[in-house]
């Protein structure tokens, strides 16, 4: 069963505000907004985007999607949950306006620049009495689920994670790239696999970066692990590779593979799926773990939703992701120049040279 | 210093002589690109990056705007190859840019040539690739806009270029993977390869070089290589043995039928004429391509190169490349050793599962 095409177990429908209408919100929320509308899932949809063309284009994706004419229309509104899918630089002060304004907030990552501004959010959140659930939609599918299940039997001694491929997100222009942005490749794509990493092994004791950002933004990232219980890992993110080789995790008792977490199933070494049979129920969805990223995505909402009705908890709450949030700051803050090694001794020289200027702009 | 444009920035070639003119300082470099995404790698520098397709003249004007030179390293569709290069010229007169160096092949003198070949020889108008006739054109279509405009020129022949993000390395290094690499008559063809950075350093020199106006220079390694020699490094980093490679028997150098009949859907003005085949039609047509494919290749029937690899890998001539020897002074700076070493460094920056004899120290 897809969890789209569940009717909601509950009544009355949840009214949502979408914020923030670019890329993400046109391609993902809004489909999967539609298809629990249909299911009875969601009432009334508003849209909010600084563009209102942007937010009227998206508004026409759903049946009766309305548009908000202002932040302070959406503050002031009735709705019980916001989405925020704005861009990522304004994610902590709409998520802290909206808590404020007594609504449950489902952020996209990065719900937070860094550990502090997430723990008072969380703080906001418990004091009012409102969830904030972030949108680690990984979490939701069968593989990462399977993953915690199977690595909570065994330790695993070494895990190496390729992921990346030839950027093709529909931006509006190179300012997406501006180094004032910080290293997005790490908090998009790095988000998602710090997160699961946590969720699956706890927090690591030791965790650095290297990226190949030359007064710019980085589009390859090295990230180097290491847990109190002696198992090491590699995380590799490319925005101009395409890295096939997915996860590889290494145990006493055999190896685990999985090339894509969202889509694909963890295989053993002898390519057969690792646990046929197995099965996680999201609470608040009669669908279990999804095997597909839209699905994932369909069901993370389902859960929000159900928690907003008060007949789930959050699968995905804000707190747990706090620590993925300040591991991620403090490696961005210490990441070293990941070095490509086709430059000649003088580009070598010079690149090094670009990194400690690009270090110490940043730091003044 | 000189601010030079480059157009496909974030192409193979291009997005190398971004990252060593940045890093060396030899020029104020501006990439451009056709879509604001593609910027990404690039963009790991920080530059003026700017956004602009080269089949649009106004918008790449003004793109071009404040550059003395540019370098055309943009690689695309049929129309882009034949329409771009003067686009780009007509674009780079308007912004008040003086010169342009255009990256052709040496595929415009076709892989068959005869010895004693080169940049005086007139250029072949029938190739059984369609490629490279494509690159004919755009190198004529070149040539007049410049001549109207007054632009100065330069057209660099290279022949097969390798390096660090070349589809040539990375695309064999895939099918060595996948089980389905091959070569034909032994990888005992000539290569007639250049080194990624020697091509860079050829740009240079066209740039600065007086005597290089106008013309067209053929540009290759100095090594003498052959496809065997360029893939057997390959092999050998991903802890492969040369005999996973498939040595596959030449095939007669034209186009199957059935291959003509792919090539249209390339071609405009058939791209036309078949938008205009009734939908009802469509599919029977189809059907009796399909039909005719199967005809020609049976499932039992010994694999067969493709024609364009045939052609390539059967090349029995050295292109000369003394005429850019002499008047631009080309030396290419890196040796075929060294070259290998950095390619292999790159297959293992990119992911490729580099056997660990073949890694560089960390």
């Amino acid at each position: 069963m897809r969890p789209g095409d569940s009717r909601a177990p509950w009544t009355p429908p949840v009214n949502v505000v979408l914020v923030g209408c670019g890329a993400v919100a046109r391609s993902y929320y809004a489909p999967a907004l539609a298809q629990l509308l249909a299911g009875g899932w969601v009432g009334a949809v508003r849209l909010f985007d600084l563009s209102p063309a942007r937010a009227t284009k998206v508004a026409a994706l759903l049946p009766a999607g309305a548009v908000a004419p202002s932040w302070e229309a959406v503050l002031e509104g009735r709705e019980e949950l916001a989405i925020v899918a704005s861009p990522p630089v304004a994610h902590a002060e709409q998520v802290r306006a909206l808590l404020e304004h007594g609504m449950h907030v489902l952020c996209e990552k990065p719900f937070a620049p860094d550990r502090a501004a997430a723990e008072s959010l969380v703080d906001l959140a418990r004091e009012r009495g409102l969830l904030c659930a972030v949108g680690m939609v990984r979490r939701f599918s069968r593989s990462a689920c399977l993953l915690r299940q199977l690595l909570s039997e065994e330790c695993p001694t070494r895990l190496v994670w390729h992921e990346g491929s030839p950027f093709h997100w529909p931006v509006d222009s190179p300012a997406y790239f501006a180094p004032e942005a910080g290293n997005r490749l790490l908090w998009d794509i790095g988000s998602h696999v710090v997160d699961l990493l946590i969720w699956w092994l706890g927090v690591p004791h030791e965790l650095a970066c290297r990226d190949d950002a030359m007064g710019g933004a980085a589009t390859n990232c090295l990230l180097e692990l290491a847990w109190p219980d002696g198992c090491s890992g590699e995380v590799r993110l490319s925005r101009e590779y395409d890295f096939a080789g997915g996860l590889v995790v290494e145990r006493p008792s055999g190896v685990l593979a999985c090339r894509d977490v969202a889509e694909a199933d963890v295989l053993r070494a002898s390519h057969e799926p690792a646990a046929p049979d197995f099965e996680q129920r999201i609470p608040g969805s009669p669908a279990p773990a999804g095997r597909t990223f839209l699905d994932c995505l369909e069901l993370q909402l389902q859960n929000v939703l159900g928690a907003v009705r008060g007949v789930a908890p959050l699968w995905a709450p804000a707190e747990d992701v706090v620590e993925g949030v300040g591991a991620l700051a403090t490696v961005e803050a210490g990441s070293r120049l990941l070095e490509s090694p086709w430059l000649s001794r003088r580009e070598l020289d010079s690149a090094r040279a670009l990194r400690a200027g690009a270090c110490e702009v940043a730091s003044c | 210093m000189l601010r030079v444009a480059v157009i496909g920035a974030n192409g193979f070639v291009g997005s190398r002589l971004v990252e060593q003119w940045h890093l060396e300082e030899r020029a104020d470099v501006v990439p451009v690109v056709r879509r604001p995404g593609a910027a990404a790698a690039v963009l790991r520098f920080g530059l003026d990056c700017r956004v602009a397709d080269a089949l649009d003249e106004r918008v790449l004007a003004r793109a071009l705007a404040g550059c003395d030179a540019v370098v055309h390293a943009g690689a695309g569709p049929r129309t882009f190859v034949t329409q771009s290069p003067a686009c780009v010229v007509r674009a780079a007169a308007k912004a008040g840019a003086h010169t342009v160096v255009y990256l052709s092949s040496m595929a415009v003198h076709g892989w068959q040539a005869r010895p004693g070949t080169d940049e005086a020889t007139p250029l072949p108008r029938r190739h059984p690739v369609s490629y490279n006739r494509w690159k004919v054109r755009g190198e004529r279509a070149l040539s007049s806009a410049c001549r109207d405009t007054g632009t100065r020129f330069v057209i660099l022949r290279p022949g097969i270029v390798y390096g660090p993000r070349s589809q040539w390395i990375g695309g064999f290094a895939r099918a060595v993977l996948e089980g389905s690499a091959y070569v034909v008559a032994g990888g005992r063809g000539a290569c007639n390869a250049i080194y990624v950075d020697n091509l860079v350093h050829a740009v240079g020199l066209a740039l600065e070089r007086e005597g290089a106006a106008g013309e067209a220079f053929l540009v290759a390694d100095d090594d003498a290589v052959t496809w065997r020699m360029l893939y057997e490094p390959v092999c050998r980093a991903l802890g492969r043995s040369w005999d996973a490679v498939a040595d596959l028997a030449p095939r007669a150098p034209r186009p199957t039928p059935g291959e003509r009949l792919l090539a249209l859907t390339d071609d405009p003005a058939a791209r036309v004429m078949l938008d205009r085949v009734p939908r009802a039609l469509r599919k029977p047509v189809r059907r009796v391509a399909v039909r005719r494919f199967a005809e020609e290749s049976p499932p039992d029937a010994p694999r067969r190169p493709t024609l364009e690899t045939s052609i390539l890998q059967t090349c029995g001539y050295r292109f000369p490349t003394a005429k850019a020897r002499r008047l631009l002074g080309f030396a290419p700076p890196v040796a075929f050793d060294e070259a290998c070493r950095r390619t292999v460094a790159w297959l293992d920056f990119a992911g490729y599962p580099v056997a660990g004899a073949a890694r560089g120290p960390a």
